[in-house]
């Protein structure tokens, strides 16, 4: 470490000014010892600095953490075994592409590597994105933090950053995400069905024996799915990572809203595609895709008579296409 | 208790710097205190302040327990007040008795006359202050950065300024222990749970360097090299000051470091020591003058060297300091093994060349220019019965008319009553005629040597020898007072008297001082301050030479000798394993390569002779460009501790004054508009009665460090570097 070389040097510089000018022996004293120190210094910790190398050294963090939490990234031995190491230096360069954020984080660490060390950086889960972690070497340095040996790391991790839910000042008005009607639906189960007299080629299974014999014709019972009005919601992102946070928020409580009321949640892209988003699971893996700029689950919209909810900085606004 | 290994590890590391600090200040100065009790209240003070810094975290009840414990300390000092300050007098005065030898003044300074002889309670209280910083130092904060402080400031004093050393073991205990807090400090800030073994480990480790060390380059045998006295004059040169230990024959120069002038008007009780001086080992044993100084001039009750116009007039080519012999030439050897490297050499009777590193200042001393810890010399022992001869005896002649035309010199007031005391105690000048009735033995032509006899013989017969000896009262002449009127003296008292007296009587003669030694043949003994002396030395004008005469009476003994038969042996062996480190040997390959000596005539001459090569040269440059980069590392520091205190501790308002103020000067860099939501805080902050909330503080905090990143994300590197360095941006 350059700021340890250069205290160690200036130090060196004074003890032999020191003797220069100081005719005792403790001069001279002072002067050999200032230039035995690192070599003893190296000598002692040579041993664990070869231990701790061939052990390795594993750089790991959360998978997914909300916005605002405390940020970890964690330092462990490899192999798990007690290893003392006298100093570590881990630089970790760390890209958050949605937020535009990318910052150097050095990890200093000297003890053992049995249990994992934590450093944090709430500065990291600040905003929302996917926090990249790269790392190509560390470097195992002795106790003065003069001499050391690079480990090659080949270090790559990452983690979600996840919005808060937060409500809009604005909801879409319940009445209008009615269900229109109902289409067959493509085989499987349905909470909805629709009835009609038994045709040629349809299936046994689905004969509703309870009503044939009341009716005394053969009815059957067919799978549908429910024709929503078509609910658009866009979001409107802009270059700053605080009102981006804030739209996240905003679109994570009108996504569940929707989904809790039945309805999916489309998002509406720039080319007409759409992204369909039914539960939590798809809510969270479309986010993930958000942050990554990869298209999820999408599909073009159809004609149906739409509503389109934008999500902006200065509010929400509720329009029909 | 978490980290209990760690607690105990740096409180006895605590301990121990305490201990050793307190043991090198107690030896440089030689202020006496009860081992005991200091080592036992540094145990106290330790144990208490370690554990109140590991158990008490909140901050306040930390302070409180501190303000309770400093209220006690000072109610306890308030009951014995007046035998602290007495003690703390006691400490001031052997500071400024080793200090007033550097200080422009005739005599030792005193801070005022106290009746304590030991420093117990000044000790305990210097205890109580190091052990709170230390320990906290070291257990709270663990930082190291205010014991380095602190302990340099204790021992730069103890043997940089004075050029005393404190005693070793405490001084390589104290620096081992700096030297392993140093490399041990990483760990302790980052993990303290393991720092204690690593920390007891590395202590250890650079312990038994130091020893190692020590056992390489013994003490006794250390000698400068070539490079560091080239590097000396090289620094000398460069920055046009000349140190201390730069050689400069000019006799005025000589007060810059030894005291050019004996003040006797204020002679009284003195104390014996025994601080160990030097070593010194010869083969013939017996009582051996080792003479130091020389004092040609006496009036107003001072004895002073000769003066550089009086200097002028003695022949330059004749060494009184060196002898030779008739007949049977048989030499001694001497060795010396100063304690520090002084800057005199002190010569026993006679010596028989001075070495070539060596050089003699007229007729005042022998300048040890190098400031030699060992030498050796060949000497022809003296002995009454012997006849001895300078070897420059072309010149003598001119000597003697010099001899007799400067140190027979005396006030004529001084002179008569000397001569009126001296004939009413039968000693007469030659006469030519006179009574019949008076014995013409006594009124006889008599020799420097029969005169000299004649006047020990008196002198020394005057009072009793006591070191507790009274003072002369103001307006006296001290050789008439004290051989008139005072009841008893010590050495310096009878050596200034007969010296006088011989003057007044016409014989050449000179004080001198230096050491009194009583060694055995083959046997190192220690001399220490207790063996000082002064004498006299009359010059006997058939042998040429200056003879030395002690008119101290009989009563007086010599401090006694006591030597280390293992220390003997071992240094014994070092002698005659390694020849090379004595100082007689260097000089001859010092001669050999005369061309490599400093430059030993003046300084214009120096500089024409020394031309700054492209080594020197780079090595200044770097030295001088380190340096820089130290100041701006330092004053970054500073800079960011200021500002980071500013922004973390106080009001929330003020705060956010500080932070915006710091927005402000980075926003003239980057020509950023600050937002009106950051004014607006910053508004209320500084007019509004409401306090700034803690969010709307880290929202000023968040822009800040926003548009420091921002700043230096925009700017070249060498503008960051500026931003960084000489703005001091933490980003």
């Amino acid at each position: 470490m350059i700021k340890n070389i250069i205290i160690y040097l200036l130090l060196l510089i004074s003890a032999f000014v020191f003797n220069i000018f100081y005719f005792g022996w403790f001069s001279w004293f002072l002067l050999v010892l200032t230039i035995a120190v690192p070599l003893v210094s190296l000598i002692v910790s040579l041993p664990f600095m070869i231990s701790s190398t061939v052990n390795g050294i594993l750089v790991f963090t959360h998978d997914s953490i909300k916005v605002g939490d405390d940020f970890y990234v964690g330092v462990t031995g490899k192999k798990g075994k007690t290893v003392f190491c006298p100093r570590i230096k881990i630089k970790l360069s760390i890209e958050n592409e949605f937020c535009n954020l990318s910052e150097k984080l050095k990890i200093l660490y000297s003890g053992t590597l049995k249990k994992p060390f934590y450093t944090k950086n709430n500065r990291l889960s600040k905003h929302c994105g996917s926090v990249n972690i790269t790392a190509k070497y560390a470097k195992i340095y002795d106790f003065m933090g003069i001499f050391f040996i690079p480990i090659k790391l080949d270090c790559n991790i990452s983690c979600d950053i996840m919005p808060k839910t937060k409500k809009p000042s604005v909801l879409p008005d319940s009445s209008k995400i009615s269900i229109l009607g109902y289409k067959p639906k493509n085989g499987g189960f349905s909470d909805y069905y629709e009835l009609r007299q038994y045709q040629s080629g349809d299936s046994l299974k689905n004969i509703h024996w309870k009503l044939s014999s009341k009716y005394d014709d053969l009815i059957v019972r067919e799978p549908s799915t429910p024709i929503y009005r078509q609910f658009y919601v866009r979001l409107l992102f802009t270059q700053t990572p605080d009102t981006n946070d804030d739209i996240l928020a905003r679109f994570m409580y009108v996504c569940d809203y929707l989904n809790k009321g039945g309805a999916p949640c489309l998002v509406f892209n720039d080319g007409r595609e759409i992204s369909a988003i039914s539960n939590p699971s798809e809510l969270k893996e479309f986010i993930n895709a958000l942050y990554r700029n990869q298209p999820y689950n999408t599909h073009f919209a159809d004609s149906a008579p739409s509503l389109v909810y934008a999500i902006g900085e200065s509010g929400e606004e509720v329009s029909g296409i | 208790m978490k980290n209990k290994s760690e607690f105990f590890v740096s409180s006895g590391v605590s301990l121990t710097l305490v201990l050793s600090l307190l043991w090198c200040f107690s030896s440089s100065f030689s202020v006496t205190a009860s081992p005991f009790v200091v080592v036992t209240s540094s145990l106290i003070f330790t144990s208490y302040f370690a554990l109140i810094a590991k158990l008490v975290k909140r901050k306040l009840t930390f302070l409180i327990c501190h303000l309770v414990t400093a209220a006690v300390f000072v109610f306890t000092v308030l009951f014995s007040l007046e035998s602290l300050l007495s003690q703390l007098n006691y400490a001031v005065n052997c500071v400024l008795e080793i200090y007033s030898k550097y200080l422009p003044c005739p005599t030792s300074v005193i801070f005022s006359s106290t009746k304590s002889i030991s420093a117990d309670y000044l000790f305990v209280l210097l205890s109580f202050l190091l052990c709170d910083a230390f320990v906290n130092s070291l257990v709270r904060i663990r930082r190291i950065f205010p014991i380095i402080i602190i302990s340099v400031i204790v021992l730069v004093p103890c043997f940089i300024i004075v050029d005393t050393l404190p005693s070793l073991v405490p001084l390589v205990v104290a620096v081992s222990l700096l030297f392993a807090l140093y490399i041990t400090s990483f760990v302790r800030r980052k993990n303290p749970a393991q720092s204690g073994a690593v920390m007891l480990g590395v202590t250890a480790v650079i312990l038994v360097v130091s020893i190692i060390i020590c056992r390489i380059f013994p003490v006794e045998n250390y000698k400068r090299y070539d490079w560091q006295d080239k590097m000396l004059n090289f620094a000398e040169n460069i920055t046009g000051l000349k140190g201390g230990q730069s050689s400069d024959l000019q006799i005025s120069s000589v007060g810059n470091f030894i005291d050019d002038t004996e003040d006797l008007s204020h002679l009284g009780k003195i104390e014996q020591q025994g601080k160990k001086v030097m070593r010194i080992l010869t083969d013939k044993g017996g009582t051996m003058y080792l003479k130091g100084v020389s004092y040609a001039n006496y009036s107003d009750n001072k004895w002073s060297i000769l003066t550089d116009e009086q200097n002028e007039s003695r022949p330059q080519d004749y060494n009184s300091f060196t002898m030779a012999k008739n007949g049977n030439e048989t030499t001694s050897s001497l060795s010396i093994i100063t304690e520090n490297g002084e800057s005199i050499m002190y010569t026993p009777y006679f010596t028989k060349e001075i070495p070539n590193d060596f050089e003699t200042v007229s007729d005042v001393l022998v300048k040890n220019k190098f400031k030699y810890v060992s030498y050796e010399l060949s000497y022809l022992p003296y002995s009454e019965n012997e006849v001895y001869y300078s070897s420059a005896t072309s010149s003598y002649y001119d000597y003697k008319d010099f001899v007799y035309d400067i140190y027979t010199k005396i006030p004529e007031n001084t002179s008569e009553k000397l001569i009126e005391i001296g004939e009413q105690n039968g000693i007469y000048l030659p006469r030519v005629g006179g009574d019949e009735n008076e014995d013409s033995s006594l009124y006889g032509y008599k020799t420097n040597a029969q005169f000299a006899q004649l006047v020990k013989d008196f002198v020394s017969s005057r009072g009793y020898y006591s070191l507790d000896a009274e003072h002369m009262p103001e307006g006296e002449d001290f050789p008439v007072w004290f051989l008139t009127e005072a009841k008893s003296g010590y050495c310096v008292h009878y050596a200034a008297a007969a010296a006088a007296m011989l003057r007044a009587y016409g014989v050449p003669t000179r004080y001198v001082t230096g050491y009194l030694v009583n060694a055995k043949a083959g046997e190192w003994a220690v001399v220490t301050s207790d063996n000082a002396h002064a004498w006299v030395e009359y010059f006997d004008d058939e042998m040429g030479c200056w003879i030395p005469l002690d008119a101290t009476p009989a009563s007086f003994v010599p401090a006694q000798n006591n030597s280390n038969t293992d220390e003997t042996k071992a240094t014994q062996e070092n002698l005659q394993t390694e020849p090379a480190t004595t100082v007689s040997q260097s000089a001859t390959t010092a001669a050999q390569n005369t061309s490599e000596m400093p430059s030993v005539t003046n300084n214009n001459s120096a500089k024409e002779n020394t031309g700054y090569g492209a080594f020197e040269i780079a090595i200044a440059v770097i030295i001088v460009l380190l340096l820089l980069i130290a100041a701006i590392l330092i004053r970054r520091k500073i800079l960011l501790l200021v500002r980071n205190n500013h922004f973390s501790k106080g009001r929330n308002n003020s705060r956010a004054i500080y932070i915006y103020r710091h927005i402000e000067s980075l926003g003239r860099f980057s020509n950023n508009v600050i937002p009106d939501e950051i004014k607006e805080i910053a508004l209320k902050a500084r007019f509004s009665s409401h306090t700034i909330s803690s969010d709307e503080l880290k929202m000023l905090m968040s822009y800040h460090d926003d548009a420091e990143k921002e700043l230096l994300r925009n700017s070249s590197k060498i503008k960051r570097f500026y931003f960084k360095f000489i703005l001091v941006l933490t980003k």
